[in-house]
């Protein structure tokens, strides 16, 4: 308990640090937001009103509680672009978001896995070594290559899927998976190459345990050794990764949803940036921020309650 | 190109309607390519392809590039339309007619005609909306001499000008003439903004939804006041949706899937492609032959750097037009010496400095021995790839002769807003597609190139061309109208603030499917314009009669 | 005695760990972070590439050459490197010359053919590689000073330090990396300090990634340097009266360097892909100056009838990455086992 504690008090300051590091962003830079958000079309008096407006004659500590207030109840501000309040835009486009993450790392896991078994079974074998090398071939290839080709040819030349936009899940599930399997892949790719290496890894670091050497001993098959005996307490970092990859990823995929044309988080946050609309930029990186440090805790308690064994083999290691 | 449009201003009667005007059939001119129609069948959804997403949909409001006016086109109606000879017709109004010296200018709308929240279209719906226009920093300029707008009787509106202002009509093809419901805006007149992001008008399309880089949705207005020739109800189609796919070839892509049904294009390069596919039948392309925008590198004229007109001159003479297109525009463009096409009626030929290497070298080489430096200036576009490619081609042409270039890439927003304030030397850029000069004139004013925010972007001032620009807007002669612009023409020549490089071409692609791409009859029965027309752009086309083939 | 860190408590050691305070990940900031060496973005591949190696395990097949693959991967480097780095006064021709051969096909005279503006695209994609590596070396050297000393800091001294130290690296890796590289580099766009341009110079561009890279390598370094502040060697030196700086100096530094070398050459691969992706974007260096990513980026038109515009560009920036992944994984496994016969 005493770990849990802890962990929670330090949730708490990362927490407070990370929503004030974002509240900076926008504020270090005071001129350029009230120029933004007034307009083009502004003069001097409407350069004054908007800075009162949007509060920006305050000192910062006061500008922060007030902010951190405003977004607890959920008022995040207004777009300078097209004045859409930033909750509500974040939450039209957190599902295609996050719909990609879940999609992405469920191809990754359903190729990674069956793989890591097959390579760990005869290891050094000719599988296990050509499987390793293309996975690592695949993690050296950049996201944005990957979603070229795969326009080209699965979009364009085949015509297998559509090359951008998408149906609603809630209007057409089958339609919508059809519909973002390019994108989800181009993720996956890099992602199915890290869990195959470390399922892989973990399946013969647990192989050479005695227990394993035992039940082998005793002449049961070596594949019913590894299904039956391995493949659960080998899987433990896999899921580990994949609970954080789910938290890391969510600002991940802004060049896949700039690519293939999705209105998600990624592409909310680069417009932003890119037509310096500094208000949805602070909301939408504060939602992935702790996104990220909330599902990071998540992990860490599960992690300390499923078995400190593990953590502890694992940091020796 | 960079399309800029700070809003969509009008564009007048255009005469050489040879290529423009001709009735879509398959075959009937090179670049129209579409199917005959046969008897519409209502129903279905469409889905249309737009370059740009925008930032909402008051037109008093809002910057509609070329993708805006396409909405608005589905959720309000504009006040006037081009027929098929270029001449303006009432479209939403029954009437405009002016007083004797064409100062004030009396707009009655139809009758019975109900905005889609119920309220009915009146003389003081008018009113509001053009004092919501003379309030708005953003669409005022486009109605430089009108003063004030009463609403006079049930149905009308009076428009009272400073000086007479004989195209006042057609600046109300566009944005400018499209008419938002009262309940846009509030007790003040000031638009809302749950208006700009849920408009409501007379159109033949009521708002559903709109998720900003996504979808514009939009459902037919089952209560539209306009019907088809049989007398059938109008719209055709159940459905509408508009998804902004700003990159070129991720659209194409979209349409060859058969993600969506419909979409537009100004990028040669891919008007190639369409070319290609037309002709295989795979799909159906309408392109745009009228006046329209041109590619040109536009030059602050009071930037330092910048205001010695050797150094435009030498910029001119420079640009190897010819190769620039070739490279970039797939050699498809029409290369431009002017603001006008030579089929227009306006054209007339000047001594602009066309390329001329070693004139360049020359110029800049007395330049560099006088001042000490060669012309040293920085050129600006924003990160598409077409354009990175096209400002480095330029580079290399100016650094050849000499001259010192480097290059700097903004995000839209930010390159027309720095563009607006004077914050650049030379810009690539596309502007002037207004068919009547008048719509343009704003641009061109030396009165609009003083304080900050300056609509006259290249802040060029000439006594002439303000000359040239009045004759333009007060007469009703044709020959001293054209005499006016043959001013501007030539002071354009002298002063060079724009490099010309080539005119646009805006199409409109559609799927096999698609029927009625073109616009359809006008209200009152005579053809209309079949594309473009609508605002400062090509390629608009309305969708009150199209429809899917089942 | 270095200040003991309250986190280590003398008694209570788990049994086995000799060497390796088990508290200690207990009270580390981040423990699944910190055990998966899963970080942000691309970051997380090198980590996983540093950490997770199947061979790890199998120490049964301990090699002692770096085998053929790391001499292979290394000339490929190195050729790169080398080409890019004499890149001014090798006999090929101007990289931003244009010509009236637009995309043309490779022959004898265009070797990897011209792009769309007639541009040879074999010495563009030398002199892309300059920029590619100069941003993947200043990038990568930025982190490790910067996440090197704060991790020997953590490591070493423990206690207060440590906890603020790693709480600063939780926080700066809840933020997005390309995000955050985006914002630096847009929102710095035509600002300058001192003569120093921001925006997208190569200065601000290898900064931007630098610091998206420290976190990752200040927790490699502090790990590191936990295991040697409690080796033999270190407390002998201490105990013939060296103070903490030279044993910092003398002791830890070179045998941390070594961890670090292997996670360096990585991160060099996963600054140059980051580069490409802001290149991609648009938002690398000024054009005409060539990079990998906006060579890619340029060749998009012209994918569907002439894809080596953009796919050589591609294939070189991918066999650099994957070059420097390999040598980087060798060279760590290389590393591992000398560490195990110290």
């Amino acid at each position: 308990m005493r770990f849990v504690r802890k962990k929670l008090v330090q949730l708490i300051f990362v927490l407070l640090a990370v929503t004030f590091l974002s509240f900076l962003m926008l504020n270090l830079l005071p001129g350029d937001t009230a120029v933004v958000v007034c307009g083009i079309s502004c003069d001097e008096a409407g350069l004054q009103q908007t800075r009162t407006d949007l509060g920006l004659d305050k000192p910062i500590p006061v500008r922060y509680v007030e902010w951190l207030k405003n977004t607890a109840t959920g008022d995040m501000g207004i777009s300078a672009r097209n004045k859409q309040p930033v909750s509500e835009a974040i939450r039209e486009r957190m599902p295609v978001t996050i719909e990609l993450l879940i999609y992405s790392q469920f191809i990754a896991l359903v190729v990674a896995i069956p793989f890591a078994l097959i390579a760990a079974q005869r290891a050094g074998g000719i599988f296990d070594r050509s499987s390793t090398t293309i996975a690592f071939g695949l993690l050296s290839v950049p996201s944005f290559v990957i979603a070229l080709v795969f326009i080209l040819v699965f979009a364009v030349n085949l015509g297998w899927f559509p090359a951008v936009g998408y149906v609603k899940f809630t209007d057409n599930p089958a339609e919508n998976i059809h519909d973002l399997f390019l994108p989800a892949l181009t993720l996956a790719v890099a992602e199915m190459a890290v869990y195959l290496r470390l399922f892989r890894t973990d399946l013969i670091s647990t192989l050479q345990e005695d227990y394993i050497t035992m039940a082998k001993a005793k002449g049961i098959s070596s594949r019913r050794v590894l299904i039956r005996h391995a493949v659960r307490p080998s899987s433990f970092s896999l899921v580990t990764v994949a609970g954080l990859n789910f938290g890391r990823l969510i600002g991940g995929t802004l060049i896949v949803e700039v690519i293939f044309a999705l209105n998600g988080l990624g592409r909310y946050l680069y417009d932003g940036i890119s037509g310096r609309d500094y208000i949805p930029v602070q909301g939408a990186v504060l939602v992935v921020a702790v996104g990220y440090v909330l599902i990071n805790f998540a992990v860490d308690m599960f992690y300390a309650v499923i078995d400190p064994r593990i953590r502890h083999a694992r940091a020796i290691a | 190109m960079c399309a800029v449009a700070l809003f969509a201003a009008a564009c007048g009667s255009n005469k050489s309607d040879s290529s423009s005007g001709t009735t879509p059939s398959t075959g009937a001119s090179s670049n129209i390519t579409i199917a005959a129609s046969g008897d519409p069948t209502p129903g279905g959804k469409l889905v249309f392809g737009l370059e740009a997403e925008s930032d909402g949909f008051n037109p008093t409001v809002n910057r509609w590039a070329i993708s805006g006016t396409e909405i608005g086109l589905a959720v309000f109606d504009p006040l006037v339309a081009f027929d098929a000879n270029g001449q303006w017709a009432p479209y939403l109004a029954q009437s405009l007619t002016p007083n004797a010296d064409y100062t004030v200018w009396t707009i009655t709308v139809r009758p019975d005609i109900k905005f889609q929240n119920g309220t009915p279209l009146t003389g003081a719906a008018i009113e509001t909306m053009f004092k919501a226009h003379l309030a708005s920093a953003l669409t005022r300029p486009a109605l430089g001499p009108m003063t004030g707008a009463k609403a006079t009787g049930e149905l009308t509106c009076e428009i009272t000008m400073k000086t007479p202002w004989v195209t006042f009509p057609t600046s109300l093809t566009s944005q400018i003439g499209m008419v938002p419901a009262p309940s846009m805006f509030d007790a003040d007149g000031k638009g809302t903004e749950a208006g700009q992001r849920a408009p409501v008008g007379t159109g033949p399309f009521v708002f559903k939804s709109w998720e900003p880089d996504k979808a514009f949705n939009a459902t037919k207005n089952a209560g539209y006041w306009r019907k088809d020739a049989q007398g059938n109800a109008l719209p055709y189609l159940d459905e509408i949706e508009f998804r902004p796919i700003p990159d070129g070839d991720t659209r194409t892509q979209a349409l060859l899937t058969g993600d969506i049904n419909e979409l537009h294009s100004s990028d040669f390069n891919q008007i190639v492609k369409y070319r290609a596919q037309a002709k295989d039948g795979k799909l159906q392309l309408v392109e745009d032959n009228g006046e329209s925008e041109e590619d040109i590198l536009i030059i602050n004229t009071q930037d330092p750097a910048m205001s010695d007109v050797r150094v435009r001159k030498a910029m001119a003479l420079a640009t190897d037009k010819e190769t620039f297109n070739k490279t970039i525009n797939a050699g498809i463009g029409e290369i431009a010496d002017g603001v006008f096409k030579p089929t227009s009626k306006w054209y007339v030929k000047t001594d602009y400095p066309n390329f001329d290497k070693a004139a360049a070298q020359k110029l800049v080489a007395d330049y560099t021995a006088e001042k000490g430096s060669p012309p040293t200036f920085t050129l600006g576009t924003t990160p598409s790839p077409i354009n990175q490619l096209a400002v480095q081609s330029l580079q290399s042409m100016y650094n050849e002769v000499g001259m010192k270039v480097s290059l700097k890439t903004t995000e839209q927003a930010s390159f027309i807003a720095d563009a607006v304030t004077g914050k650049y030397q030379v810009n690539l850029w596309r502007q002037f597609g207004a068919v009547d000069p008048d719509a343009d004139a704003l641009w061109w004013y030396s009165a609009n190139a003083e304080g900050g925010l300056t609509l006259n972007i290249a802040r060029n001032k000439d006594a002439s061309i303000d000359a040239g620009l009045d004759k333009g807007r007060t007469s009703t002669d044709e020959a001293t109208r054209k005499d006016g612009y043959a001013t501007l023409q030539q002071g354009f020549a002298k002063d060079v603030p724009y490099v010309w490089l080539n005119h646009a071409l805006w199409a409109v692609v559609a799927g096999n499917n698609v029927r009625g791409i073109t616009n359809g009859p006008l209200p009152d029965g005579q053809p209309s314009l079949p594309i473009g027309g609508g605002g400062d752009f090509g390629g608009v086309v309305r969708y009150t009669q199209t429809w899917l083939q089942q | 005695m270095p200040a003991p860190s309250p986190e280590f408590p003398s008694s209570g050691q788990a049994p086995g760990s000799d060497y390796f305070p088990s508290g200690d990940f207990l009270e580390s900031p981040n423990m699944a972070t910190e055990i998966t060496g899963m970080v942000n973005a691309d970051m997380a591949v090198a980590d996983s590439l540093h950490t997770l190696d199947p061979d790890q395990v199998a120490h049964a097949a301990i090699k002692k050459r770096l085998g053929w693959g790391f001499w292979v991967a290394s000339t490929w480097v190195a050729i790169v490197a080398l080409s890019a780095l004499f890149a001014p006064v090798l006999p090929i021709q101007n990289p931003n010359k244009l010509t009236s051969c637009t995309k043309c096909f490779p022959d004898s005279y265009h070797w990897f053919g011209t792009d769309s503006l007639g541009r040879d695209i074999f010495s563009r994609v030398i002199w892309g590689g300059r920029v590619s590596l100069t941003v993947g070396i200043i990038a990568i050297l930025f982190g490790l000073v910067v996440g090197g000393l704060i991790g020997l800091v953590a490591g070493f001294f423990g206690g207060r330090p440590e906890s603020v130290l790693m709480w600063g690296m939780d926080v700066l890796l809840a933020f997005p990396a390309l995000v955050l590289t985006l914002a630096l580099i847009t929102f710095t766009q035509g600002r300058s300090v001192g003569f120093i341009p921001l925006g997208n110079s190569i200065w601000m561009i290898s900064l931007a990634i630098g610091i998206v890279s420290i976190p990752p390598v200040a927790r490699l370094v502090r790990a590191s340097t936990l295991v040697f502040s409690h080796r033999e060697f270190v407390l002998a030196s201490r105990t013939l009266g060296a103070g903490n700086s030279r044993i910092l100096r003398k002791e830890i530094l070179p045998n941390v360097m070594l961890p670090v070398l292997s996670f360096a050459i990585i991160g060099v691969a996963v600054a140059i892909t980051a580069e490409g992706a802001l290149a991609f974007l648009g938002l690398s260096v000024a054009p005409p100056t060539a990079t990998w990513g906006s060579m890619i980026n340029e060749g998009r038109n012209s994918l569907e009838t002439e894809a080596f515009i953009s796919m050589i560009p591609a294939t070189i920036l991918f066999l650099t990455v994957l070059g420097l992944n390999l040598a980087g994984d060798r060279v760590r496994e290389f590393l591992d086992v000398k560490e195990g016969g110290l």
